[in-house]
């Protein structure tokens, strides 16, 4: 009866889901040290040298269709300023938080059960497979087209964006529960409510936090998206706004300051999560 | 004073195909009071099954299992062959999640754990542990719900001859500090002779092929000549067994 304890394991992903942005980022484990610094370099010269090649190309073009960096790098200014940043992303950002509440909600029983019994994960497979493979843009204009402008439209989109990547994931850790601690819980005679606050949640936890983080990843860019089509403010509406009155230097601005907190926003959930498991840390 | 009485316990498992295959096959057994009984027989015997099913994590086919501590049920402690730590949970926090009574738990855990040499280690998680300590942690958990019956099953078989032999002190000095019934199951005759008042030697197939009572003062060194000379005998009556099976 040797079981092996699969539960310390860092989750997997989801087969056919991947990040572009984690794997971008390179998560190998990498030599401490010296190196680190080094590649910060590498990535500010590679920045600059796309924001001079922009700066040429738009002082050869010399034409509104291309703003030069300075002039985009001023709208931000003026929207970071003005406010108008912090409004509109705050607007977006609740919307996708109550859609993310929503699809917890949904995917975490749905994930359990899921884990618990083959039947139900048949049965919920199909569904969550079809979810999870609407185009952004098919989500968008039925947001539109069946909740009308406003804010239900963006949110419902976010949950239906991130239910089946909590669901899957949820399902992974519940299956990665190792059957030997089940059955030390029930040698000792704990009571189901304990086993399932310190055996099944720390160890669906792990892999929650990977599917919210690629929840995110997606639901950011189709609830944007669905924001462009019926909306009347967020970081999707403003781009659409700037978009209609012609104004290219805004729409790249809103659209920088949209990857930068997508970015920031990133970083911080894997914070979080660095401090979350703390208990897969190595001996230091 | 704690007891265990099995009587005509039979386990049957059933396969894919329903066709049926005897595990257990009669077994009575009792223990009474500060007893350390240990369980040897080959692989594949049933002595695990046993344990389980002595502990509640299995059923039972037949026959019947009573656990008392006087006149109430006895409280189970058991040590598995692997650690079964909670990963997510500290040393401390592991001890915390077993215990019933959560009065006092603190300076329990805090015993047992110094006891076992790792009174200093309450605040890491398990993976910064070695496999040994680990083990040993184990081992403090189970003492630290102060159970009435104490079910061990070849709990230092993963682990490398030094430290185990280092451990079967630790766990004869813990017993003999804090006796308890314990049921010690183990593939390895003379780890049994070591630690135990009587050896049930079970034979394959699930029956109790004979009981050996082992009359040796303690604590027992694994050189002394009585304890080797012993070993030396009920290994070779092992072998008779395991030649006749
Ligand atoms: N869940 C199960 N379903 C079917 N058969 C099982 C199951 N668990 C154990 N068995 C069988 O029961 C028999 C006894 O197993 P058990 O684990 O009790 O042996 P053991 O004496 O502990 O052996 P070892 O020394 O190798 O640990 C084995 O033949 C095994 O194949
Ligand atoms: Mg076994």
């Amino acid at each position: 009866m040797t079981s092996p304890t699969a539960t310390t394991e860092p989750p997997v992903t989801p087969p056919g889901q991947s990040s572009l942005n984690a794997r971008l980022r390179g998560r190998r484990p990498r030599p401490d040290g010296a190196r680190g610094p080094s590649r910060w370099l590498v990535s500010l010269v590679s920045l600059l040298a796309a924001l001079a090649t922009w700066a040429v190309v738009a002082w050869i073009i010399d034409d509104n269709i291309l703003p030069t960096p300075f002039e985009v790098f001023g709208r931000v200014a003026d929207f970071i300023v003005s406010g108008a940043a912090f409004s509109n992303f705050a607007a977006s950002i609740v919307k996708i938080g109550i859609g993310f509440a929503l699809a917890l909600a949904a995917g975490l029983p749905i994930g359990f059960v899921m884990g618990r019994s083959r039947f139900m994960s048949t049965y919920f497979s199909m569904p969550l497979f079809v979810l999870g493979n609407v185009p952004g843009l098919a989500y968008a204009v039925f947001g539109l087209a069946i909740f009308g402008v406003g804010a239900t439209g963006p949110i419902v989109v976010s949950a239906l964006v991130a239910v089946p990547f909590i669901a899957i994931n949820v399902a992974e850790g519940v299956r990665s529960v190792d059957g030997g601690l089940l059955r030390m819980c029930r040698a000792f005679d704990r009571r189901p409510v304990d086993v399932m606050r310190h055996v099944y949640l720390p160890a669906i936890t792990a892999f929650v936090f990977v599917g919210v983080r690629y929840a995110f990843a997606m639901a950011w860019k189709v609830e944007a998206l669905t924001e462009v089509f019926g909306a009347d403010n967020g970081v999707g509406f403003m781009i659409r706004r700037a978009y209609q009155e012609f104004k290219v230097a805004d729409m790249l601005a809103w659209t920088m300051l949209f990857v930068i907190a997508m970015v920031l926003i990133e970083r911080g959930l894997a914070r979080i999560e660095t401090r979350v498991f703390a208990w897969r840390k190595e001996l230091a | 004073m704690a007891s265990i009485e099995i009587d005509g316990l039979v386990k049957d498992y059933q396969n894919r195909q329903g066709k049926q295959t005897r595990v257990l096959d009669g077994i009575d057994l009792s223990i009474s009071g500060e007893t350390f009984v240990s369980i040897v027989g080959p692989s594949g015997s049933g002595k695990t099954t046993l344990l389980n099913i002595v502990s509640g994590i299995e059923s039972l086919s037949n026959g019947s299992v009573r656990l008392r501590a006087g006149d109430r049920d006895a409280k189970v402690g058991y040590v598995f062959q692997d650690p079964r730590l909670l990963p997510w949970r500290t040393v401390t926090q592991n001890l915390r999640f077993v215990q019933h009574d959560r009065s006092g738990w603190e300076q329990r855990a805090q015993h047992y754990l110094d006891l076992v040499g790792l009174g200093h280690l309450g605040d890491r998680y398990p993976a910064q542990l070695s496999g040994g300590q680990q083990q040993r942690i184990g081992i403090a958990r189970a003492f630290s719900v102060e159970p009435d019956i104490l079910l061990m099953d070849e709990p230092f078989s993963h682990l490398d001859a030094m430290t185990s032999r280092s451990l079967r002190e630790h766990l004869e000095r813990i017993w003999l500090e804090s006796r308890r019934t314990v049921m010690f199951v183990t593939h390895d005759v003379t780890e049994a002779v070591q630690l135990s008042d009587r050896i049930v030697v079970l034979a394959p197939g699930g029956r109790i092929h004979e009981t050996i009572e082992v009359d040796l003062p303690r604590p027992r060194r694994a050189s002394d000549p009585a304890v080797a000379m012993l070993q030396a005998e009920v290994l070779a009556r092992f072998e008779v067994m395991e030649a006749a099976a």
